[in-house]
């Protein structure tokens, strides 16, 4: 156990002594935090699309109201494809309601490609409206591209950034000797251990390699 | 050099499975977007030509009640989709035409698609411009750091090769692999591009879109020399190539997006809508338009009622409505798409710091599956859309209602009205959309020239 924590600590600290690693750390928070606020703006914006269609429910709810009220008071001439004393041109084309789907509070890990499948559906009486209906207008690249968000970083970013953090150590290491030196004296970072522990090297590294992205 | 180079190159077992798997990857992943390709046309065909049959077979009603009826565009794939899809899954396949209504393109091919196609799909164009790349780096990156390291780069300097020499005699050795790598493949995908409706339109895209890929390989693979002629170990120089795939390919058309968004944000679909439905139901131009065309007819007839003209006022009041309208769909729908394209514009304008986007536009120009090709079919599909509203306005205007009875239409008018038949742009009508990227592509390959020659230069002995 000993030597897998040696191991484990000679390679996290020597991962951690190198430039390299904290460039790759660097890089790793910047496209972190810019992934988690651009997770966080995606989901203000649904919730922002969404508040803004209930407003427009609402306003058109009461001019339609206000409307029906003064052509019930004083008369006047309306086409009957737009009068609003008709439940069916109301229900069809005057005010059309929304069903809404709210982000989920996980939203801002994994936006994903929320701009695809729509988040709003109209209900209405009127099949053209809800056939035609598009939902959101997002920019096609931005749909082909795909997000910078959480769930990128830890599928394709995070364990690419790990091979470029560790493929070349053990290679490296036996084409300088360092491998054979390491194998048949152990890091002697308390300088008691000396036995040779070619398997507890290589189970020690990962974790070792694991530990210091982790940190 | 030369022949040393394309020897060990031939000797190098790993570079054998690797390009052998590359390659079977993009003749695999070639023949599943080709057979996608051919089922979108050919159900693309199918259903235009239905929707061809049900316009026919609608029966006897009023023009105006033909033109509510509608018939639907279907959008084609792009000349070259197979090769490269490019934006094509993300844009709507169909336009209903209908009166009154310029329509939204609707229902994309990627809503069918797995949540996992938001990585990226897999296509011969991604294959090439994103992966080979990668295996350029991880083949070309060691290639003088690693003759440092074991020595090897001395003995040859001593032995008078310069370095200039040197590095110029790896490139070249390395182009002609990549060229036997790609050359094979791309005449695959040539001889496919002959059996296209415009073959000569085909054959000039495929040739651009080659002569592309050769230029952005070329500057990857000088710029992995570069690198490794600059760097102190082969560990380090495959450290800052894998670096600058990882943001030049991955990271950099992610932010790119967004700064383009930001620099020219455009509406989203609520607003839109709110914006043009406003302009719509807003008819006091309108009215007094109708107004004063009344009162010009009845003035050029002599006559007291409207009833009484020689054409139907209902054709003439919805000829007019369509006309305003027109003007209401061009500024909203024109001002939508004139967004993207310039969103467009700003995202390849980032080819400059990262070449992958460059190559990724210019790719999806020349395949046909860009928001430039897309908007075409757009504007075709709204043309049409604004023939059958003219022709059966003119239809009902031509024959006013007898005793308020209207006229009733057949066959034989909606048989006037020729089919929906799209014909994409030629790319010489295009090309100007992509110059941007073209001369990013272009400032990247003389950029990496200048860097390795001075590279050569102070690789010396000493």
């Amino acid at each position: 156990m000993n030597r897998h924590l040696t191991t484990l600590r000679h390679d996290g600290l020597s991962l951690l002594r190198e430039r390299g690693t904290w460039l790759l750390f660097l890089v790793l928070l910047i496209a972190t935090l810019l992934a988690i606020s651009g997770g966080q703006r995606e989901k203000e914006r649904i919730q922002a699309l969404q508040a803004q269609l209930v407003q427009q429910t609402e306003a058109a709810r009461e001019a339609v109201r206000a409307q029906a009220v003064r052509l019930s008071r004083d008369g006047g001439a309306i086409s009957q494809f737009r009068d609003p004393r008709i439940a069916d041109v109301v229900g069809r084309r005057l005010v059309v309601e929304n069903a809404l789907l709210p982000p989920t509070p996980l939203t801002p890990l994994s936006a994903g490609q929320t701009g695809l499948l729509p988040a709003q559906q109209p209900v209405s009486l009127e099949p053209r409206e809800v056939l035609l209906s598009e939902g959101e207008l997002t920019p096609p690249r931005r749909l082909a591209t795909g997000r910078l968000d959480a769930s990128f970083l830890v599928i394709f970013l995070a364990p690419l950034l790990l091979i470029a953090l560790g493929h070349g150590i053990p290679s490296w290491e036996r084409q300088h000797g360092l491998l054979r030196r390491l194998v048949i004296h152990p890091p002697p970072l308390r300088r008691r251990d000396t036995r040779p522990h070619r398997l507890r090297l290589r189970v020690g590294r990962a974790p070792g390699h694991g530990g210091a992205l982790g940190v | 050099m030369l022949h040393k180079e394309m020897l060990e190159a031939a000797r190098d077992g790993r570079l054998r499975v690797l390009v052998a798997l590359l390659v079977l990857l993009v003749l695999g992943v070639g023949a599943s977007t080709l057979q996608q390709a051919r089922s979108h046309a050919e159900a693309q065909a199918a259903a235009q030509y239905h929707e061809q049959d049900r316009w026919l077979a609608q029966g006897e009603k009023t023009p105006h009640a033909a033109a509510h009826y509608g018939v639907y565009a279907f959008r084609p794939p792009g000349p070259l989709a197979y090769f490269d899809p490019g934006l094509d899954p993300y844009l709507g396949v169909t336009v209903w035409m209908e009166a009154h209504w310029q329509n939204e393109p609707q229902f994309p091919s990627a809503r069918d698609s797995a949540s996992f196609s938001r990585f990226g799909q897999l296509t011969p164009a991604t294959v090439l411009g994103l992966l080979l790349p990668l295996l350029i780096f991880v083949f070309a990156g060691p290639a003088i750091s690693g003759e440092r390291e074991r020595g090897t780069l001395r003995q040859l300097l001593a032995q008078g090769v310069s370095g200039r020499q040197l590095l110029w005699g790896k490139a070249t050795a390395s182009t002609l692999l990549v060229l036997v790598l790609v050359v094979p493949l791309l005449g695959v995908f040539a001889l496919l591009s002959l059996r296209a409706e415009n073959a000569a339109d085909a054959l000039l895209r495929f040739g651009l879109m080659f002569l592309m890929l050769l230029l952005f390989l070329g500057s990857m693979l000088l710029l992995a020399l570069t690198v490794s002629a600059w760097a102190a170990s082969s560990r380090n120089a495959l450290g800052v190539l894998l670096g600058f795939w990882l943001l030049g390919a991955l990271v950099a058309p992610r932010l790119a997006v967004e700064w383009a968004e930001a620099v020219a944000p455009t509406p989203d679909g609520p607003t839109f809508r709110q914006a043009l439905n406003r302009d719509l139901d807003d008819r006091t131009a309108l009215d007094a338009e109708i107004a004063r065309t009344e009162a010009a007819l009845l003035a050029e007839y002599g006559l007291d009622r409207l009833e009484d003209l020689p054409v139907s006022i209902n054709g003439i009041r919805l000829r007019l409505a369509d006309e305003a309208g027109y003007a209401i769909f061009d500024h909203h729908f024109g001002g939508l798409f004139d967004g993207y394209l310039a969103q467009e514009r700003h995202f390849q304008r980032v080819g400059w710091l990262a070449p992958y986007i460059a190559w990724s536009a210019v790719s999806a120009g020349l395949a046909g599956t860009d928001l430039q090709h897309f908007r075409h079919f757009i504007d075709s599909a709204e043309a049409h859309r604004r023939m059958i509203q003219d022709m059966m306005s003119e239809d009902m205007i031509r024959n006013p209602e007898v005793d308020g009875a209207p006229y009733i239409a057949d066959a034989a008018l909606w048989a006037q009205v020729p089919e929906f038949e799209y014909r994409p742009p030629d790319f010489s009508e295009v090309w100007t959309f992509y110059r941007g990227s073209l001369f990013a592509l272009l400032g990247w390959a003389l950029a990496m020239l200048v860097a390795l020659d001075v590279a050569g230069r102070r690789l010396r002995l000493h």
